[in-house]
Protein backbone atom coordinates (compact mmCIF):
# COMPACT_ATOMS: atom_id res chain seq x y z
CA UNK A 1 0.00 0.00 0.00
CA UNK A 2 2.67 2.48 0.93
CA UNK A 3 4.56 2.24 -2.18
CA UNK A 4 1.87 3.17 -4.14
CA UNK A 5 1.36 6.90 -5.64
CA UNK A 6 -0.01 9.41 -3.15
CA UNK A 7 -3.04 11.02 -5.12
CA UNK A 8 -4.60 13.28 -2.04
CA UNK A 9 -1.86 14.43 0.67
CA UNK A 10 -3.62 15.86 3.62
CA UNK A 11 -1.29 17.67 6.56
CA UNK A 12 -2.48 19.59 9.91
CA UNK A 13 -5.87 21.06 7.87
CA UNK A 14 -7.79 23.43 9.98
CA UNK A 15 -11.09 24.93 9.14
CA UNK A 16 -12.71 27.45 10.83
CA UNK A 17 -16.09 28.94 9.67
CA UNK A 18 -15.90 32.56 10.30
CA UNK A 19 -19.13 34.04 12.44
CA UNK A 20 -19.98 37.53 13.78
CA UNK A 21 -20.22 36.36 17.16
CA UNK A 22 -18.08 33.22 17.91
CA UNK A 23 -16.30 31.78 14.42
CA UNK A 24 -17.03 28.04 14.46
CA UNK A 25 -13.98 25.65 14.50
CA UNK A 26 -15.37 22.89 12.34
CA UNK A 27 -11.73 20.75 11.38
CA UNK A 28 -8.96 20.42 13.56
CA UNK A 29 -5.57 18.96 12.61
CA UNK A 30 -6.94 16.76 10.23
CA UNK A 31 -4.04 14.88 8.08
CA UNK A 32 -4.47 12.08 5.77
CA UNK A 33 -2.93 10.62 2.75
CA UNK A 34 -5.03 8.56 -0.23
CA UNK A 35 -3.38 6.31 -2.65
CA UNK A 36 -3.47 5.87 -6.19
CA UNK A 37 -7.31 3.59 -6.90
CA UNK A 38 -7.83 3.23 -3.08
CA UNK A 39 -10.99 3.73 -1.86
CA UNK A 40 -11.30 5.28 1.74
CA UNK A 41 -14.91 5.96 3.53
CA UNK A 42 -14.63 8.48 5.94
CA UNK A 43 -17.01 8.10 8.20
CA UNK A 44 -18.59 10.38 11.88
CA UNK A 45 -21.74 11.26 13.55
CA UNK A 46 -23.61 14.72 12.06
CA UNK A 47 -21.51 18.15 12.21
CA UNK A 48 -18.07 16.40 12.13
CA UNK A 49 -16.92 17.81 9.61
CA UNK A 50 -16.79 15.29 7.16
CA UNK A 51 -18.40 17.28 4.00
CA UNK A 52 -16.41 20.22 4.70
CA UNK A 53 -13.35 18.06 3.76
CA UNK A 54 -14.59 16.62 1.12
CA UNK A 55 -15.96 20.41 -0.12
CA UNK A 56 -12.19 21.83 0.67
CA UNK A 57 -10.60 18.79 -1.68
CA UNK A 58 -12.73 19.48 -4.45
CA UNK A 59 -11.79 23.09 -4.07
CA UNK A 60 -15.22 24.21 -3.56
CA UNK A 61 -14.43 25.81 -0.22
CA UNK A 62 -11.18 27.78 0.82
CA UNK A 63 -9.24 25.92 3.86
CA UNK A 64 -8.32 28.37 6.92
CA UNK A 65 -4.58 26.04 7.61
CA UNK A 66 -2.83 23.58 6.44
CA UNK A 67 -1.84 21.64 3.07
CA UNK A 68 -4.14 19.91 0.78
CA UNK A 69 -2.36 18.41 -2.49
CA UNK A 70 -4.49 16.15 -5.16
CA UNK A 71 -2.26 14.92 -7.82
CA UNK A 72 1.29 16.57 -6.20
CA UNK A 73 -0.96 20.27 -6.95
CA UNK A 74 -2.08 22.45 -4.04
CA UNK A 75 -5.79 23.15 -4.42
CA UNK A 76 -6.73 26.41 -4.08
CA UNK A 77 -9.88 26.58 -6.42
CA UNK A 78 -12.23 24.19 -8.25
CA UNK A 79 -10.32 21.86 -10.51
CA UNK A 80 -12.07 19.20 -13.12
CA UNK A 81 -10.18 16.79 -11.60
CA UNK A 82 -12.41 15.47 -9.63
CA UNK A 83 -15.61 14.18 -10.20
CA UNK A 84 -18.83 14.66 -7.11
CA UNK A 85 -21.95 13.00 -6.45
CA UNK A 86 -24.04 14.74 -3.69
CA UNK A 87 -26.51 13.23 -0.75
CA UNK A 88 -29.20 14.00 -3.84
CA UNK A 89 -28.79 13.20 -7.36
CA UNK A 90 -29.19 16.79 -8.24
CA UNK A 91 -30.08 15.83 -11.76
CA UNK A 92 -30.85 18.84 -14.16
CA UNK A 93 -34.68 17.87 -14.63
CA UNK A 94 -34.39 19.79 -18.45
CA UNK A 95 -32.08 17.23 -19.32
CA UNK A 96 -32.71 13.70 -20.42
CA UNK A 97 -30.70 10.71 -18.63
CA UNK A 98 -27.93 11.21 -21.44
CA UNK A 99 -27.74 15.13 -21.36
CA UNK A 100 -27.43 14.98 -17.64
CA UNK A 101 -24.61 12.46 -17.89
CA UNK A 102 -22.83 14.55 -20.55
CA UNK A 103 -23.19 17.66 -18.84
CA UNK A 104 -19.43 17.80 -17.86
CA UNK A 105 -18.28 17.63 -21.10
CA UNK A 106 -20.17 20.90 -22.32
CA UNK A 107 -19.29 22.44 -19.48
CA UNK A 108 -15.58 21.43 -19.96
CA UNK A 109 -16.23 22.54 -23.30
CA UNK A 110 -14.52 18.95 -24.54
CA UNK A 111 -16.64 17.83 -27.76
CA UNK A 112 -19.72 16.22 -27.07
CA UNK A 113 -19.26 13.25 -29.63
CA UNK A 114 -15.88 12.27 -28.48
CA UNK A 115 -17.77 11.85 -25.34
CA UNK A 116 -21.22 9.75 -26.83
CA UNK A 117 -20.32 6.37 -26.53
CA UNK A 118 -18.15 6.82 -22.83
CA UNK A 119 -21.76 8.34 -21.81
CA UNK A 120 -23.53 5.09 -23.25
CA UNK A 121 -20.90 2.71 -21.57
CA UNK A 122 -21.06 4.12 -18.43
CA UNK A 123 -25.10 3.73 -18.75
CA UNK A 124 -24.65 0.18 -19.64
CA UNK A 125 -22.65 -0.45 -16.63
CA UNK A 126 -25.44 0.98 -14.33
CA UNK A 127 -28.37 -0.93 -16.34
CA UNK A 128 -29.64 2.75 -17.63
CA UNK A 129 -29.02 2.21 -21.47
CA UNK A 130 -33.02 1.84 -21.52
CA UNK A 131 -33.49 4.90 -19.79
CA UNK A 132 -31.43 7.16 -21.91
CA UNK A 133 -34.20 9.46 -23.42
CA UNK A 134 -36.16 9.85 -20.16
CA UNK A 135 -36.13 12.62 -18.05
CA UNK A 136 -34.73 12.46 -14.19
CA UNK A 137 -37.81 12.46 -12.74
CA UNK A 138 -39.51 9.63 -14.72
CA UNK A 139 -36.72 7.69 -12.34
CA UNK A 140 -36.87 6.27 -9.18
CA UNK A 141 -34.34 7.46 -6.70
CA UNK A 142 -31.71 4.77 -7.05
CA UNK A 143 -31.98 4.90 -10.67
CA UNK A 144 -31.21 8.98 -10.33
CA UNK A 145 -28.28 8.32 -8.17
CA UNK A 146 -27.00 6.01 -10.53
CA UNK A 147 -27.12 8.95 -13.45
CA UNK A 148 -24.87 11.27 -11.36
CA UNK A 149 -21.96 8.98 -10.72
CA UNK A 150 -21.79 8.51 -14.25
CA UNK A 151 -22.28 11.95 -14.67
CA UNK A 152 -19.37 12.11 -12.02
CA UNK A 153 -17.47 9.40 -13.89
CA UNK A 154 -17.54 10.88 -17.87
CA UNK A 155 -14.93 13.15 -18.09
CA UNK A 156 -12.66 10.07 -16.08
CA UNK A 157 -11.61 12.22 -13.57
CA UNK A 158 -8.89 10.69 -11.36
CA UNK A 159 -10.58 11.25 -8.19
CA UNK A 160 -13.74 10.13 -7.47
CA UNK A 161 -15.81 12.19 -4.49
CA UNK A 162 -19.14 11.29 -2.93
CA UNK A 163 -21.17 12.29 -0.31
CA UNK A 164 -23.22 10.34 1.43
CA UNK A 165 -24.19 9.64 -1.68
CA UNK A 166 -27.35 6.85 -0.90
CA UNK A 167 -28.10 8.94 2.41
CA UNK A 168 -31.36 9.83 0.91
CA UNK A 169 -32.15 6.39 -0.32
CA UNK A 170 -34.22 3.30 1.93
CA UNK A 171 -32.30 0.57 3.39
CA UNK A 172 -32.72 -1.79 0.77
CA UNK A 173 -31.88 0.04 -2.20
CA UNK A 174 -29.02 1.40 -0.45
CA UNK A 175 -27.46 -2.09 0.21
CA UNK A 176 -28.16 -2.78 -3.19
CA UNK A 177 -26.20 1.12 -4.37
CA UNK A 178 -23.55 -0.24 -2.39
CA UNK A 179 -22.84 -3.55 -3.85
CA UNK A 180 -23.39 -1.51 -7.14
CA UNK A 181 -20.97 0.93 -6.26
CA UNK A 182 -18.41 -1.30 -6.25
CA UNK A 183 -19.05 -2.87 -9.10
CA UNK A 184 -18.49 -0.23 -10.89
CA UNK A 185 -15.57 0.77 -8.92
CA UNK A 186 -13.85 -2.46 -9.60
CA UNK A 187 -14.44 -1.70 -13.33
CA UNK A 188 -12.87 1.81 -13.40
CA UNK A 189 -10.45 2.18 -10.84
CA UNK A 190 -10.62 5.43 -9.36
CA UNK A 191 -9.01 7.02 -5.97
CA UNK A 192 -12.59 7.46 -3.98
CA UNK A 193 -13.51 9.23 -1.13
CA UNK A 194 -17.27 8.48 0.23
CA UNK A 195 -18.15 10.37 3.08
CA UNK A 196 -20.69 8.46 5.50
CA UNK A 197 -22.90 8.39 8.83
CA UNK A 198 -23.73 4.31 8.33
CA UNK A 199 -20.96 2.94 9.97
CA UNK A 200 -21.86 -0.53 7.66
CA UNK A 201 -21.61 1.30 4.89
CA UNK A 202 -18.14 2.55 5.58
CA UNK A 203 -16.81 -0.95 6.65
CA UNK A 204 -18.33 -2.54 3.22
CA UNK A 205 -16.79 -0.10 0.65
CA UNK A 206 -13.68 0.98 2.37
CA UNK A 207 -9.88 -0.27 1.72
CA UNK A 208 -9.45 2.49 5.18
CA UNK A 209 -11.93 3.72 6.98
CA UNK A 210 -11.47 7.25 8.42
CA UNK A 211 -13.26 7.70 11.84
CA UNK A 212 -14.13 11.12 12.76
CA UNK A 213 -15.06 12.84 16.07
CA UNK A 214 -17.65 15.74 16.18
CA UNK A 215 -17.00 19.20 17.46
CA UNK A 216 -14.85 20.19 16.20
CA UNK A 217 -13.71 17.58 13.27
CA UNK A 218 -11.04 15.42 13.93
CA UNK A 219 -9.82 12.11 12.80
CA UNK A 220 -9.69 9.51 15.90
CA UNK A 221 -8.32 6.37 13.74
CA UNK A 222 -7.78 5.45 10.73
CA UNK A 223 -9.30 1.21 10.19
CA UNK A 224 -7.54 -0.74 7.47
CA UNK A 225 -10.40 -2.79 6.06
CA UNK A 226 -8.86 -6.53 5.43
CA UNK A 227 -12.11 -8.04 3.90
CA UNK A 228 -11.09 -9.67 0.67
CA UNK A 229 -12.77 -8.22 -2.95
CA UNK A 230 -14.65 -8.77 -4.30
CA UNK A 231 -17.02 -8.15 -1.76
CA UNK A 232 -20.49 -9.37 -2.06
CA UNK A 233 -24.07 -9.28 0.10
CA UNK A 234 -22.71 -11.81 2.02
CA UNK A 235 -19.94 -10.27 3.48
CA UNK A 236 -22.10 -7.97 5.76
CA UNK A 237 -22.46 -10.93 7.57
CA UNK A 238 -19.10 -12.40 8.19
CA UNK A 239 -17.91 -12.59 11.57
CA UNK A 240 -14.90 -10.08 10.84
CA UNK A 241 -17.07 -7.49 8.94
CA UNK A 242 -19.31 -7.57 12.24
CA UNK A 243 -15.66 -7.51 14.73
CA UNK A 244 -14.62 -4.27 12.01
CA UNK A 245 -18.11 -2.23 12.93
CA UNK A 246 -17.93 -2.51 16.32
CA UNK A 247 -14.32 -1.91 16.58
CA UNK A 248 -15.37 1.67 14.56
CA UNK A 249 -18.59 2.08 16.20
CA UNK A 250 -16.43 2.22 19.63
CA UNK A 251 -13.97 4.72 18.13
CA UNK A 252 -16.87 7.40 17.07
CA UNK A 253 -17.72 6.94 21.10
CA UNK A 254 -20.88 5.29 20.38
CA UNK A 255 -21.62 2.61 23.25
CA UNK A 256 -24.64 1.07 22.03
CA UNK A 257 -24.02 -1.06 18.49
CA UNK B 1 -58.55 11.43 -23.19
CA UNK B 2 -62.08 10.85 -22.73
CA UNK B 3 -62.04 12.77 -19.62
CA UNK B 4 -60.59 15.72 -21.20
CA UNK B 5 -63.39 15.70 -23.64
CA UNK B 6 -66.03 15.27 -21.61
CA UNK B 7 -64.33 18.78 -19.91
CA UNK B 8 -64.51 20.73 -23.20
CA UNK B 9 -67.84 19.37 -24.12
CA UNK B 10 -69.35 20.58 -20.71
CA UNK B 11 -67.56 23.86 -20.90
CA UNK B 12 -69.10 24.37 -24.56
CA UNK B 13 -72.79 23.49 -23.69
CA UNK B 14 -72.81 25.90 -20.45
CA UNK B 15 -71.41 28.63 -22.75
CA UNK B 16 -74.11 27.81 -25.32
CA UNK B 17 -76.96 27.59 -22.59
CA UNK B 18 -75.37 30.85 -21.43
CA UNK B 19 -76.38 32.47 -24.76
CA UNK B 20 -79.47 30.59 -25.67
CA UNK B 21 -80.70 31.44 -22.29
CA UNK B 22 -79.31 35.45 -22.78
CA UNK B 23 -81.08 35.43 -26.41
CA UNK B 24 -84.50 34.37 -24.71
CA UNK B 25 -84.58 36.52 -21.75
CA UNK B 26 -84.04 39.86 -23.91
CA UNK B 27 -86.36 38.76 -26.40
CA UNK B 28 -88.86 37.85 -23.62
CA UNK B 29 -88.51 40.62 -21.02
CA UNK B 30 -88.28 43.33 -24.47
CA UNK B 31 -85.23 44.61 -23.18
CA UNK B 32 -84.34 47.37 -25.35
CA UNK B 33 -81.15 47.00 -27.95
CA UNK B 34 -79.08 49.97 -26.07
CA UNK B 35 -79.39 48.25 -22.94
CA UNK B 36 -78.76 44.29 -23.72
CA UNK B 37 -78.46 43.35 -27.66
CA UNK B 38 -79.25 39.51 -28.16
CA UNK B 39 -76.07 37.37 -29.30
CA UNK B 40 -77.30 36.98 -32.66
CA UNK B 41 -78.14 41.16 -32.63
CA UNK B 42 -74.17 41.05 -31.92
CA UNK B 43 -73.31 38.19 -34.33
CA UNK B 44 -74.67 40.76 -37.15
CA UNK B 45 -73.29 43.35 -36.17
CA UNK B 46 -69.98 41.46 -36.78
CA UNK B 47 -70.87 40.72 -39.79
CA UNK B 48 -71.97 43.43 -41.26
CA UNK B 49 -69.23 45.47 -39.46
CA UNK B 50 -66.62 42.29 -40.32
CA UNK B 51 -63.90 44.83 -42.33
CA UNK B 52 -64.11 47.78 -39.62
CA UNK B 53 -63.75 45.14 -36.91
CA UNK B 54 -60.79 43.72 -38.28
CA UNK B 55 -59.03 46.77 -38.85
CA UNK B 56 -59.25 47.94 -34.90
CA UNK B 57 -58.57 44.31 -33.98
CA UNK B 58 -55.22 44.45 -35.61
CA UNK B 59 -54.65 47.75 -34.64
CA UNK B 60 -55.03 46.27 -30.57
CA UNK B 61 -53.64 43.38 -31.50
CA UNK B 62 -50.29 44.71 -32.97
CA UNK B 63 -50.40 47.42 -29.79
CA UNK B 64 -50.61 44.43 -27.31
CA UNK B 65 -47.83 42.51 -28.82
CA UNK B 66 -45.44 44.82 -28.96
CA UNK B 67 -45.93 45.58 -25.90
CA UNK B 68 -45.85 42.31 -24.40
CA UNK B 69 -42.40 41.55 -26.68
CA UNK B 70 -40.61 44.69 -25.47
CA UNK B 71 -41.94 43.60 -21.83
CA UNK B 72 -40.37 40.09 -21.78
CA UNK B 73 -37.04 41.53 -23.56
CA UNK B 74 -36.57 43.99 -20.74
CA UNK B 75 -38.31 42.14 -17.78
CA UNK B 76 -35.67 39.49 -18.60
CA UNK B 77 -33.12 41.13 -19.33
CA UNK B 78 -33.86 43.36 -15.96
CA UNK B 79 -34.34 40.05 -14.08
CA UNK B 80 -30.61 38.89 -15.19
CA UNK B 81 -29.46 41.85 -14.23
CA UNK B 82 -30.46 41.92 -10.83
CA UNK B 83 -29.61 38.42 -9.98
CA UNK B 84 -26.01 39.07 -10.83
CA UNK B 85 -25.34 42.41 -9.56
CA UNK B 86 -26.27 43.15 -5.94
CA UNK B 87 -25.49 47.37 -6.79
CA UNK B 88 -27.65 47.28 -9.82
CA UNK B 89 -30.65 45.35 -7.62
CA UNK B 90 -29.99 48.25 -5.79
CA UNK B 91 -30.63 50.71 -8.04
CA UNK B 92 -33.27 48.95 -10.34
CA UNK B 93 -35.48 47.64 -7.77
CA UNK B 94 -36.54 51.07 -6.16
CA UNK B 95 -37.17 52.38 -10.24
CA UNK B 96 -39.61 49.08 -10.85
CA UNK B 97 -41.35 48.98 -7.43
CA UNK B 98 -42.35 52.71 -8.00
CA UNK B 99 -43.58 51.80 -11.55
CA UNK B 100 -45.46 48.95 -9.96
CA UNK B 101 -47.49 51.51 -7.31
CA UNK B 102 -47.93 54.22 -9.65
CA UNK B 103 -51.32 52.69 -11.40
CA UNK B 104 -51.19 52.40 -14.92
CA UNK B 105 -54.87 53.73 -15.65
CA UNK B 106 -53.12 57.43 -14.04
CA UNK B 107 -50.16 57.54 -16.15
CA UNK B 108 -51.59 56.91 -19.54
CA UNK B 109 -52.90 60.39 -20.06
CA UNK B 110 -48.91 61.32 -19.39
CA UNK B 111 -47.78 58.32 -21.84
CA UNK B 112 -50.16 60.63 -24.58
CA UNK B 113 -48.28 63.55 -24.05
CA UNK B 114 -44.89 61.81 -24.27
CA UNK B 115 -45.24 59.93 -26.83
CA UNK B 116 -48.23 61.13 -28.99
CA UNK B 117 -51.52 59.51 -29.75
CA UNK B 118 -50.86 56.78 -32.36
CA UNK B 119 -49.67 53.13 -31.83
CA UNK B 120 -46.58 54.01 -29.53
CA UNK B 121 -47.90 55.43 -26.18
CA UNK B 122 -50.18 52.36 -25.91
CA UNK B 123 -47.47 49.51 -26.99
CA UNK B 124 -45.81 51.73 -24.27
CA UNK B 125 -48.84 51.48 -21.90
CA UNK B 126 -48.81 48.00 -22.87
CA UNK B 127 -45.08 47.47 -21.84
CA UNK B 128 -45.03 48.91 -18.43
CA UNK B 129 -48.43 46.50 -16.94
CA UNK B 130 -46.94 43.74 -18.68
CA UNK B 131 -43.61 44.16 -17.47
CA UNK B 132 -43.72 43.50 -14.09
CA UNK B 133 -44.89 39.60 -13.41
CA UNK B 134 -42.09 39.08 -16.09
CA UNK B 135 -39.34 40.45 -14.07
CA UNK B 136 -40.68 38.67 -10.95
CA UNK B 137 -41.37 35.56 -12.36
CA UNK B 138 -37.79 35.47 -13.99
CA UNK B 139 -35.76 36.90 -10.70
CA UNK B 140 -37.45 34.37 -8.39
CA UNK B 141 -36.73 31.33 -11.16
CA UNK B 142 -33.26 32.72 -11.55
CA UNK B 143 -32.74 31.92 -7.83
CA UNK B 144 -34.50 29.28 -7.21
CA UNK B 145 -31.71 26.95 -8.10
CA UNK B 146 -30.47 24.55 -6.06
CA UNK B 147 -27.01 25.41 -4.73
CA UNK B 148 -25.83 21.89 -5.18
CA UNK B 149 -26.22 22.48 -8.88
CA UNK B 150 -23.93 25.53 -8.76
CA UNK B 151 -21.54 23.86 -6.89
CA UNK B 152 -21.66 20.60 -9.28
CA UNK B 153 -21.12 23.04 -12.60
CA UNK B 154 -18.37 25.07 -10.25
CA UNK B 155 -16.67 21.96 -9.64
CA UNK B 156 -16.21 21.85 -13.11
CA UNK B 157 -14.30 24.93 -13.54
CA UNK B 158 -17.76 26.33 -15.09
CA UNK B 159 -17.86 30.44 -16.18
CA UNK B 160 -20.54 32.66 -14.65
CA UNK B 161 -22.01 32.83 -18.01
CA UNK B 162 -21.96 28.72 -18.50
CA UNK B 163 -24.07 28.43 -14.92
CA UNK B 164 -26.43 31.30 -16.31
CA UNK B 165 -27.00 29.69 -19.93
CA UNK B 166 -26.79 25.96 -18.53
CA UNK B 167 -28.02 26.15 -15.48
CA UNK B 168 -29.89 29.38 -13.87
CA UNK B 169 -31.89 30.30 -17.16
CA UNK B 170 -33.29 26.76 -17.66
CA UNK B 171 -34.03 26.66 -14.33
CA UNK B 172 -36.54 29.45 -14.55
CA UNK B 173 -38.13 28.67 -17.75
CA UNK B 174 -41.42 27.37 -15.76
CA UNK B 175 -41.52 30.60 -13.68
CA UNK B 176 -41.06 32.80 -16.79
CA UNK B 177 -43.66 30.82 -17.92
CA UNK B 178 -46.26 31.17 -15.92
CA UNK B 179 -45.02 35.11 -15.77
CA UNK B 180 -45.90 35.72 -19.44
CA UNK B 181 -49.24 33.61 -18.56
CA UNK B 182 -50.42 36.92 -16.40
CA UNK B 183 -48.36 39.21 -18.44
CA UNK B 184 -50.23 38.31 -21.75
CA UNK B 185 -53.72 39.47 -20.53
CA UNK B 186 -52.24 42.20 -18.90
CA UNK B 187 -50.61 43.45 -22.33
CA UNK B 188 -53.88 43.68 -23.76
CA UNK B 189 -55.38 45.69 -20.67
CA UNK B 190 -52.45 47.53 -21.42
CA UNK B 191 -53.36 48.35 -25.08
CA UNK B 192 -57.12 49.06 -24.20
CA UNK B 193 -56.46 51.98 -21.29
CA UNK B 194 -54.43 53.66 -24.19
CA UNK B 195 -56.46 53.39 -26.86
CA UNK B 196 -59.11 54.46 -23.97
CA UNK B 197 -57.47 57.93 -23.46
CA UNK B 198 -56.80 58.80 -26.60
CA UNK B 199 -56.48 57.73 -30.02
CA UNK B 200 -58.37 57.01 -33.35
CA UNK B 201 -57.59 53.37 -33.61
CA UNK B 202 -58.13 49.96 -32.30
CA UNK B 203 -60.57 48.06 -30.34
CA UNK B 204 -60.54 50.01 -27.28
CA UNK B 205 -61.18 53.67 -29.23
CA UNK B 206 -64.34 51.31 -30.93
CA UNK B 207 -65.84 50.96 -27.67
CA UNK B 208 -65.40 54.25 -26.79
CA UNK B 209 -67.08 55.29 -29.98
CA UNK B 210 -69.94 52.85 -29.76
CA UNK B 211 -70.76 54.38 -26.25
CA UNK B 212 -71.13 57.82 -27.41
CA UNK B 213 -73.43 56.49 -30.43
CA UNK B 214 -75.25 54.40 -27.49
CA UNK B 215 -74.27 51.77 -29.88
CA UNK B 216 -74.42 48.76 -27.83
CA UNK B 217 -74.22 45.78 -30.43
CA UNK B 218 -71.19 47.74 -31.30
CA UNK B 219 -69.65 47.50 -28.17
CA UNK B 220 -70.67 43.69 -27.36
CA UNK B 221 -68.83 42.62 -30.74
CA UNK B 222 -65.95 44.43 -29.63
CA UNK B 223 -65.78 42.73 -26.40
CA UNK B 224 -66.68 39.37 -27.58
CA UNK B 225 -62.88 40.20 -29.78
CA UNK B 226 -61.10 41.51 -27.03
CA UNK B 227 -61.98 38.19 -25.08
CA UNK B 228 -60.90 36.02 -28.35
CA UNK B 229 -57.70 38.01 -28.24
CA UNK B 230 -56.73 37.45 -24.97
CA UNK B 231 -57.55 33.62 -24.73
CA UNK B 232 -55.78 32.67 -27.93
CA UNK B 233 -52.80 34.52 -27.12
CA UNK B 234 -52.70 32.81 -23.41
CA UNK B 235 -53.38 29.80 -25.36
CA UNK B 236 -50.30 30.18 -27.36
CA UNK B 237 -48.19 31.07 -24.87
CA UNK B 238 -49.59 27.73 -22.86
CA UNK B 239 -48.64 25.86 -26.10
CA UNK B 240 -45.53 27.14 -26.04
CA UNK B 241 -44.83 25.86 -22.58
CA UNK B 242 -45.73 22.80 -23.87
CA UNK B 243 -43.27 22.29 -26.38
CA UNK B 244 -40.54 24.50 -25.21
CA UNK B 245 -40.40 22.92 -21.51
CA UNK B 246 -41.80 19.12 -21.82
CA UNK B 247 -39.85 18.71 -18.43
CA UNK B 248 -41.44 20.99 -16.79
CA UNK B 249 -43.32 19.67 -13.55
CA UNK B 250 -45.71 22.23 -13.55
CA UNK B 251 -47.40 21.06 -16.82
CA UNK B 252 -47.43 17.19 -15.31
CA UNK B 253 -49.22 18.72 -12.61
CA UNK B 254 -51.12 20.12 -14.91
CA UNK B 255 -51.64 16.43 -16.86
CA UNK B 256 -52.49 15.33 -13.49
CA UNK B 257 -55.23 17.77 -13.12
CA UNK B 258 -56.88 17.08 -15.97
CA UNK B 259 -56.50 13.51 -16.01
CA UNK B 260 -58.68 13.26 -13.14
Amino acid sequence: MQSRKKIIEIQHLKKIYPSKNAPILALSDVSFDVYEEEFVTIVGQSGCGKTTILKIIAGLLPKTEGTVLLGGQPVTGPRASSGIVFQQPVLFKWRSVLDNVLLPIEILRRNRGDYLQAALDLLELTALTEFKDRYPRELSGGMQQRVSICRALIHDPPVLLMDEPFGALDAMTRSEMNVELLRIWSERRKTSILITHSITEAVFLADRVIVMTPRPGMIADIVEIDLPRPRLAETRVSPRFNELVQVIGRKIGLKYI
Amino acid sequence: MSDRLQTIITSVVTIVVIFVLWEIGVRLFNIPEFLVPTPTAVLAKMAEKASLFSMHFYVTLYETLLGFLLGVVIGIACASVIVYSRFLANVIFPVIVILQIVPKVAIAPLFLIWFGYGWESKMLIAFLIAFFPIIVNTVSGLRSVEPEMIELVRSLEATNWQIFRKVRLPNSLPYIFSGLKISITLAVIGAIIGEFVGGNEGLGYLIIVANFELDTPLMFGSLVLLSLMGLVLYGIIELLERLLIPWSTTEEEKVVAVGM
